[in-house]
């Protein structure tokens, strides 16, 4: 067992926590009485915040291990701590919510995907990336069909198998890559394709991997999931997805493009800007014509997926970073107005955007907090996500992309016309009634710690940016 | 005839064809589970490729061979989510044609 | 040159850069605690409030000590850096501003105190002291500023809070009038200000004070760009001639007046100059400038003052006059005594305000004919109230005298002889309408209906008008010959002061006493028949219609911007209401139409998928060039 040695334990520290969490969380669902259950929520949130202290821990170590198929670098970190932050709260958010399925199991499910997504951030071998890949979304697959309804489950059918399919075509991808290079290490993949000439295998092979990840980042035209289960999924689940995987796409896109298929890097650079266009036009406009808040939502993170393209349409260090620091805002924000909707939901109220109408005068601080998040998410100043669009669009004038950083600024404005619907209900229209709109007290804090964070990262972005290096 | 004898774009073809075929099933098929089937054939053909590969172009490692291996295990996964899906789903709609799952649109 | 201001020596020792950051900070904190919980703890913020302040208060002391050792200190950090635009975010403790760290924190904790009893039992009293803090804290950052980004950012944020706490009683119609009045007003101001920021920006390529200081620009460049900065003074120092919001200002709740009109915000135009005066001396026109205005201000406040009735207008006006004192006084070359008179005025401005608000909280209107007799009923507040005109009016020793008496000196030596005589009969009128007020006031016969019941306010409201009383009191002597003039040497850094004058000082004497004495016959005594003042007079009647300002500006400014708002807004609501709709309707329909894409059917979105693969192939075989 001399490998057992050779293996840096405490750079895996943060993925082993997370894992032995899933385990205790789970085992607890099958022996804890009903009413010992309701912990799980605050042992799930303890092992959370541990595997982030963790990955605080190892902030500034580069190693890999196990023959390099699992990489410790800064980025990899930094998109780790945003899932563990933004998972955190939305745990904080839920802890009093009530759950179509056992509190156990949905924690435990929501751990695992998790653990997926943070070996997807480290993962520096195509094997791993794979089986990362589907331990990211295998949980949210049954996330998803948590509720017994016809639409939960028809919601999670469709995301299965657009999922699977995707995969499939991503693993194919890979099958190529590696028959061209003999090699499924990203590094030893890279030094192989220097090599050779560039055939076409390669193009196909690198254009079938983009299908998979654009799938889990849900860029146009891969995004077909992302409405239908944001509407369709209960709605911690939602509030998940929304926020913390497409941390693992992105990781994992960073990882394999600019190292392994440096050799295509104008093509993939075009290909990210075209589907950068792509998804923030089709996000923008048909979410201009949506009534269902989820829905939505679920719009507006596809055209978040296209902002966020442009940082790897950039394809340098700077268009990484902001893409990096723009995540962060976006899935804050995103993460935010999920977490209005849990709140508005449970206790009642419906789906349509019509259903806030006077929200601001039944519960005033939830109301301005989610304009908060939708100004933020329109890119507003003061707000973190106005400097969040300063950084990616600046980065594209850069690296001479002006014209996608005008057609994002462009999509930016379209965006505002459907945030604003909602912010018009919650403070122009008149409430169906007055009586003030209670939050639970978990719920409550996460929305204003994100309030908080949104308006410290919009008014003073060093803050961030100085801890991720940028 | 020896194994090697064969070239490897023959085992090329071959799982490109059932890979055509699997994607011919998801396209077109209106089951469910012959949907997943569909997707068998098609994770079948991306195993093929990577033992094919394996045996050919790097001989002396077995990344690829494991990697087929690790592919058939989340294959099963895949299949036992899968399935499970598609009995809930019949549950609540007491049908497996994909045409009549038609709630969110737009 | 003032040697205080030759660029900034930057020597950060740690903990007084954590003193400095506390001082800001903590009123930041208070605001942000009661802005959640405000609501929940009613009565209680102003426990958080003025402990947080009195906290800042403490520390602007050691602050200020550190400075009389011979410190200085310079915080800077950049607030982001996107391409070449590194915007640094700073705070600077010198003379200049740890004078003013204790003006704003001691004048804002003493009106915090005296809130408690005179908002008591308001509804929104916790959203009142958020507003409080918050304001605090923008006044402390515009006196902690090196630069003039941030000097604007918190200029903007005095004057929303300041907005916010005039028009606190938004269901009195005339309040939110008020509060909406001073913000457009001070806006036209900040217009100038702002243009000539964004000029100094492209001369300078830099706002950073210290590095603008230590260039040689261009005498009318330097110039132009003072007057307009200068604008942004004159808008939120209450000056001729955008006076006119003060006034209504008064709208507000008294502790406001007294913390916003008397000691801070309006003091603000009076450090900016202060504070910009390099920049003045290098295109020293502006100079010339910022005298006259001061002197038409301080002439023509004064004379409104005089027969105003709204006691706490009344002290509106003396304000306007009085910071046209200190604009006069930085105009001539006085800088020190400028400055001086800002720091005594803030404490018998506020005094004097307080001391009004006392009163109305005890007679419930703020008619000086309602009033009347009060002296004997009201012990405490009379006789503060009493101390702070004797400052105001210019009695020596107190204040007030100390620090005028710089001002005309300043004026008198530097051969400016028709502002030094404008200045000597606006002290006269100084003395006049002050004591007017006082007599009608306190002593005499009582009027109006409440006057009966009339009793001393409680201690939490008389104990700060004491301490402001002493300070009224004593406050001159810091900057009184006998003291060697400490104060002066502190903020200029230099040991050359002007000798006291004894003509100059004669004359000062001589006009208060006489101004107090006319106001004895006439308001005192009954010696002088009531009709000594016809009604009728022109001069009378343009005094109480305080010039027919508010008239010039709405018949010369609203009325016509009305109309062109009017017609604005029919071609906007016609074009461009017409374009923007129209393109929302576009834009929805393109939404419309892409939605379709979502079919339901998840075999399709398969198949698009596919699609989307293959021509992204093709084309990515196009940018490789294979095939």
């Amino acid at each position: 067992m001399e490998w057992l040695q050779q293996v840096n334990w405490f750079v895996l520290a943060p993925e082993l926590i997370i894992f032995s969490f899933a385990i205790i969380v789970l085992v607890g669902e099958l022996f804890l009485s009903a009413n010992a259950k309701r912990s799980l929520g605050v042992v799930t949130l303890i092992g959370l915040i541990a595997s982030l202290a963790s990955v605080a821990g190892i902030w500034n170590i580069e190693t890999t291990q196990f023959n390099g198929m699992f990489s410790v670098d800064l980025t990899a970190n930094i998109l780790k701590a945003i899932l563990l932050v933004t998972t955190s709260l939305m745990v904080l958010g839920a802890l009093k919510s009530r759950f179509s399925m056992g509190e156990g199991e949905f924690f435990s499910l929501i751990l695992f995907s998790v653990l997926g997504t943070m070996f997807m951030a480290s993962s520096a071998d195509l094997i791993m990336l794979f089986i990362a890949l589907e331990l990211t979304v295998l949980p949210a697959y049954v996330l998803t069909a948590g509720r017994r309804s016809a639409r939960s489950s028809e919601a999670a059918l469709k995301y299965f198998l657009l999922g699977i399919v995707a995969s499939v075509i991503l693993l194919y991808g890979m099958t190529l890559l590696f028959g061209l290079t003999g090699q499924t290490n990203f590094i030893a993949i890279a030094k192989e394709l220097a090599k050779q000439k560039i055939d076409a295998t390669l193009a196909v092979a690198m254009l079938m991997i983009i299908v998979g990840l654009g799938f889990k980042v849900a860029a146009v035209p891969f995004h077909f999931w992302a409405p239908d289960v944001y509407e369709g999924s209960p709605v911690p689940v939602a509030t998940y997805l929304a926020a913390g995987p497409k941390a693992g796409g992105f990781a994992a896109i960073i990882h394999l493009f600019p190292v392994a298929l440096a050799s295509v890097k104008p093509a993939w650079a075009m290909v990210f800007a075209a589907l950068a266009v792509l998804s923030m036009t089709v996000g923008n406009f048909v979410a201009l014509a949506q009534n269902q808040i989820r829905r939505l939502l679920g719009y507006s993170a596809i055209a978040h997926t296209g902002y966020l393209l442009i940082g790897l349409a950039v394809a340098d260090q700077i268009g990484y970073s902001s893409m990096i620091f723009y995540f962060f805002v976006y899935s804050l924000a995103a993460l935010g107005a999920f977490l209005v909707v849990l709140a508005t939901t449970e206790r009642g109220i419906g789906e349509s955007v019509t259903d806030f109408a006077g929200l601001h005068k039944r519960a005033p601080m939830v109301a301005f907090a989610m304009a908060v998040f939708l100004f933020s998410l329109v890119g507003l100043p003061p707000l973190a996500g106005f400097m969040g669009k300063l950084f990616l669009f600046s980065a594209a004038v850069k690296s001479n992309l002006i014209w996608l950083a005008v057609v994002a600024v462009l999509n930016s404005v379209v965006s505002f016309g459907y945030y604003v619907t909602v912010i018009r209900q919650m403070y122009l229209a008149p409430p169906v009634t007055d009586k003030a709109m209670p939050v639970s007290a978990p719920l409550y804090l996460s929305i204003m710690l994100i309030v908080a964070a949104i308006i410290v990262l919009g008014v003073y972005p060093t803050a961030f940016l100085s801890i991720i290096n940028l | 005839m020896s194994l090697e004898s064969i070239p490897l774009s023959y085992y090329l073809i071959l799982s490109a064809i059932l890979f055509g075929i699997g994607l011919a099933g998801v396209l077109l098929r209106k089951n469910a589970v012959t949907i997943l089937l569909s997707v068998e054939i098609m994770l079948n053909a991306a195993n093929l490729n990577l033992v094919a590969f394996s045996r050919y172009i790097t001989p002396a490692a077995a990344s690829g061979q494991i990697f087929a291996l690790f592919v058939m295990a989340i294959a099963a996964a895949e299949v036992a989510v899968g399935l499970a899906l598609v009995l809930t789903i019949y549950r609540n709609v007491k049908s497996v044609n994909l045409d009549e799952f038609n709630l969110f649109k737009w | 040159m003032v040697d205080a201001l030759a660029p900034f020596v930057t020597t950060v020792t740690p903990w007084i850069g954590h003193v400095m950051s506390l001082i800001l900070l903590l009123p930041v904190a208070s605001f942000l605690i009661l802005v959640v919980f405000g609501k929940k703890m009613g009565e209680r913020s102003s426990y958080v409030a003025i402990s947080a302040v009195a906290a800042s208060f403490l520390l602007s002391i050691i602050a200020v000590l550190f400075v009389m050792g011979g410190g200085r200190a310079e915080l800077s950090f950049t607030w982001l850096s996107v391409g070449d635009f590194h915007p640094t975010f700073g705070l600077l403790l010198d003379p200049l501003s740890a004078m003013m760290l204790i003006v704003v924190t001691l004048v804002s904790m003493l009106v915090q105190i005296f809130s408690v009893g005179y908002m008591h039992g308001d509804k929104r009293i916790g959203w009142f002291f958020a507003c409080l803090s918050m304001f605090t804290a923008s006044m402390l950052l515009v006196v902690y500023s090196p630069n003039f980004a941030e000097t604007y950012i918190a200029w903007e944020g005095v004057g929303v809070f300041s907005y916010l706490l005039i028009g606190f009683w938004f269901e009195k119609r005339s309040a939110s009038q008020a509060a909406k009045k001073a913000f457009m007003v001070t806006r036209v101001g900040d217009l100038g200000f702002a243009i000539g920021l964004i000029l100094l920006y492209v001369v300078a390529g830099t706002l950073d004070m210290n590095k603008i200081f230590g260039m040689d620009l261009q005498a009318p460049l330097a110039a132009l760009i003072a007057i307009l900065i200068f604008c942004g003074a004159v808008g939120k120092s209450a000056q001729f001639p955008l006076h006119v919001w003060l006034p209504d200002a008064m709208e507000g709740p008294t502790p406001v007046s007294a913390l916003i009109h008397a000691a801070t915000m309006v003091a603000a135009g009076v450090y900016l100059v202060a504070r910009s005066y390099p920049l003045f001396e290098m295109g020293p026109v502006s100079l010339e400038v910022v005298a006259i205005i001061g002197t038409i201000t301080a002439f023509i406040a004064a004379s409104i003052a005089l027969t105003a009735t709204d006691i706490k207008r009344v002290l509106a006006y003396s304000t306007v006059s009085q910071l046209g004192y200190m604009m006069m006084g930085l105009g001539v070359g006085a800088f020190a005594a400028g400055m001086f008179h800002l720091f005594t005025h803030a404490f018998f401005k506020a005094l004097l305000f307080l001391g009004a608000g006392s009163v109305i909280h005890a007679v419930h209107s703020q008619e000086i004919h309602d009033m009347g007799g009060l002296g004997p009923r009201m012990k405490i507040t009379s006789l503060t109230f009493i101390i702070g005109g004797l400052a105001l009016a210019g009695v020596p020793p107190f204040s007030g005298f100390w620090s005028k008496d710089e001002i005309l000196l300043g004026a008198y030596t530097s051969g400016h002889t028709a502002i030094f005589w404008v200045g000597i009969l606006t002290a006269l009128l100084t003395a006049f309408y002050t004591f007017r007020l006082i007599f009608i006031v306190f002593f005499g016969k009582p009027r109006g209906h409440h006057v009966d019941h009339v009793h001393e306010s409680p201690p939490v409201m008389s104990v700060p008008l004491i301490i402001l009383g002493t300070l009224a009191l004593v406050a001159g002597m810091v900057g009184s010959p006998y003291l060697g003039h400490f104060f002066q040497v502190f903020i200029t850094n230099s040991h050359e002061v002007e000798h006291a004058n004894m003509f100059v000082m004669g004359l000062s004497i001589a006009v208060a006493i006489t101004g107090i004495f006319a106001a004895w016959l006439k308001y005192g005594t009954r010696l002088l028949p009531s009709g000594v003042i016809s009604k009728d007079n022109p001069i009378y009647k343009l005094l109480v219609n305080k010039y027919y300002f508010d008239e010039l500006y709405y018949y010369v400014l609203i009325k016509p911007t009305h109309a062109i708002a009017k017609y604005v807004l029919s071609f906007d609501q016609k074009i461009i209401d017409g374009a923007v709709n129209g393109v929302a309707w576009v834009s929805t329909k393109v939404g419309s139409g892409l939605r379709q894409i979502q079919t339901g059917y998840v075999q399709n979105y398969a198949l698009y998928m596919l699609a989307g693969l293959i021509v992204l192939i093709i084309w990515s075989f196009k940018i490789l060039g294979v095939y």
